[in-house]
């Protein structure tokens, strides 16, 4: 038996939508038929559903062997996993947004402090960060910051709240990461999870 | 006024702490102490120094950076890039201070170059935690850091990039680094698949996978019962140059000890328990 974490929301509808699309109807079914239960058990492989930021930790910690998260949660969080391979769903980007076009973006708020501090120490310019749990689009709509960085799928939350997407920052997909211990230990139900997936 | 609390268990981490050192000593290890409080001059300090200070709990004063001991066989690497250590063989225990926080680490060091009494090292470690620790080791991940600047060449494994995606396992990313090498046939095999398909498909190195296949007859003679080889893995510091072990209890993600064959001055072979 493994345990995998899943990002609850909307990866795992993308997932949801991939297994449904590759030929994976146990899976499928049985994540699909979950309502608010955050454990779901089927051939042989316990699924987790947790909030996305916390797949990290329970694959590090050993609750799960494997996880499913985006690279926007490992970008930010400096997880001692291993990331296994790159999933072909739960496709956004990082951007950087704004109500006004300024030259200079010096005050950011944002989810992904981490993340954002690299960006703009590639970019060599100096900027004040404030974290925010949610909500990230109100900063920038009462001014409590010139822009956010943030991640973007369609930009439907974006154009409601009348900002736009300034600069298009890195790619983001789902990632299936495993614990480092398990990795060897659980090896052969890895790998027949990774070919399952028929991930090219 | 002095108080005084009994506590059990810390009671048993001193004498596990004795019963380790006697137990060394009555097989021939000379007990080594080092300060806890290591200097270090800023132009003389080397790449591994630097790689490792963030993590260490360090400051200035007059000018010498001090930093509390990390890692044993890193503070006798150092002390041996200065000073000689007559012993052959030594046993040492005490404190190290990772990130913010302390352990305890019981280790020994072999300073031979004969694999033989490495692995007699590695044996008596293996039995001594058999015999005294709730915490058996079950399993071992084993690794040989000759093996990738081999099979990928120098230039490769400095790469930044391909480091990160070796050390992550990341298929997509190496398949995107390194195109259709046939290291990422290997990765996608079962570990205890990929020596054998190693040795068919680079022959020159079959001396380092025969040294791999005598330290892990040693590992199961001492009662391991799950070896695991990791072909990818990276050395945490350079002067790690051949065999690394790690060892796993039962259930556990982190590993119980950790050690491997490391050169300075001259070959060794050296072992840590974290507890």
């Amino acid at each position: 038996m493994i345990t995998i974490a899943l990002s609850k929301g909307r990866q795992l509808k993308d997932f949801l939508a991939y297994l449904d699309q590759n030929g994976h109807p146990r899976w499928h079914g049985a994540l699909k038929a979950a309502q608010r239960e955050l454990l779901v058990e089927t051939s042989g492989i316990r699924f987790l559903l947790v909030k996305g930021d916390d797949v990290p930790t329970y694959v590090e910690e050993g609750i799960a062997d494997l996880g499913i998260t985006g690279s926007d949660i490992l970008a930010e969080y400096n997880a001692d996993v291993n990331e296994l391979l790159e999933l072909p769903f739960g496709y956004c980007h990082f951007a950087i947004a704004s109500k006004e076009e300024l030259p200079e973006y010096g005050t950011i708020a944002t989810k992904y402090v981490n993340y954002s501090r690299s960006v703009f120490e590639r970019s060599e310019k100096p900027v004040k960060i404030i974290k925010l749990n949610g909500s990230v689009e109100l900063a920038a709509v009462i001014g409590m910051a010139d822009a956010i960085v943030d991640i973007v799928q369609s930009g439907e939350t974006l154009r409601m709240n009348g900002l736009q997407e300034r600069v298009r920052l890195d790619e983001i997909s789902a990632r299936l990461i495993a614990n480092k211990h398990a990795f060897f230990t659980k090896s052969a139900e890895i790998r027949s999870f990774m070919n399952e997936l028929k991930v090219n | 006024m002095t108080s005084f609390i009994y506590n059990p268990a810390l009671i048993r981490q001193k004498q596990l702490e004795v019963e380790f050192l006697s137990f060394f000593h009555g097989n021939g290890f000379d007990i080594i102490d080092l300060p806890v409080v290591e200097t270090f001059d800023w132009p003389a300090m080397t790449e591994d120094d630097l790689r490792l200070m963030p993590q260490r709990e360090s400051w200035v004063q007059n000018g010498t950076v001090h930093a509390l001991r990390h890692d044993w066989t890193n503070a006798i690497v150092r002390y041996l890039h200065k000073y000689k250590i007559d012993a052959e063989r030594a046993v040492y225990s005490g404190p190290v201070f990772h990130s913010g926080s302390e352990t305890r680490q019981l280790g020994m060091e072999v300073f031979s170059e004969s694999t033989a009494r490495q692995q007699e090292g590695l044996s008596l470690m293996i039995g001594f935690m058999d015999e005294q620790m709730n915490d058996r080791p079950r399993t071992a991940v084993i690794s040989h850091y000759a093996l990738l600047p081999m099979i990928l060449g120098e230039e490769k494994v400095a790469d930044p990039a391909i480091q990160r995606a070796l050390s992550q396992r990341s298929t997509s990313a190496l398949r995107q680094l390194l195109g259709d090498h046939p290291l990422l046939d290997l990765i996608s095999d079962q570990p205890e698949a990929q020596v054998h398909k190693l040795r068919s498909a680079f022959p020159e190195i079959r001396k380092v996978l025969g040294e791999l296949s005598g330290w892990e007859e040693t590992l199961r003679e001492a009662g391991i019962e799950a070896v695991y080889p990791d072909i990818t893995a990276l050395p945490s510091q350079s002067y790690y140059d051949g065999v690394f072990i790690r060892l796993y209890g039962s259930g556990r993600t982190t590993p119980i000890a950790s050690g491997g064959q490391y050169t300075a001055r001259s070959k060794a072979f050296g072992m840590g328990i974290f507890y």
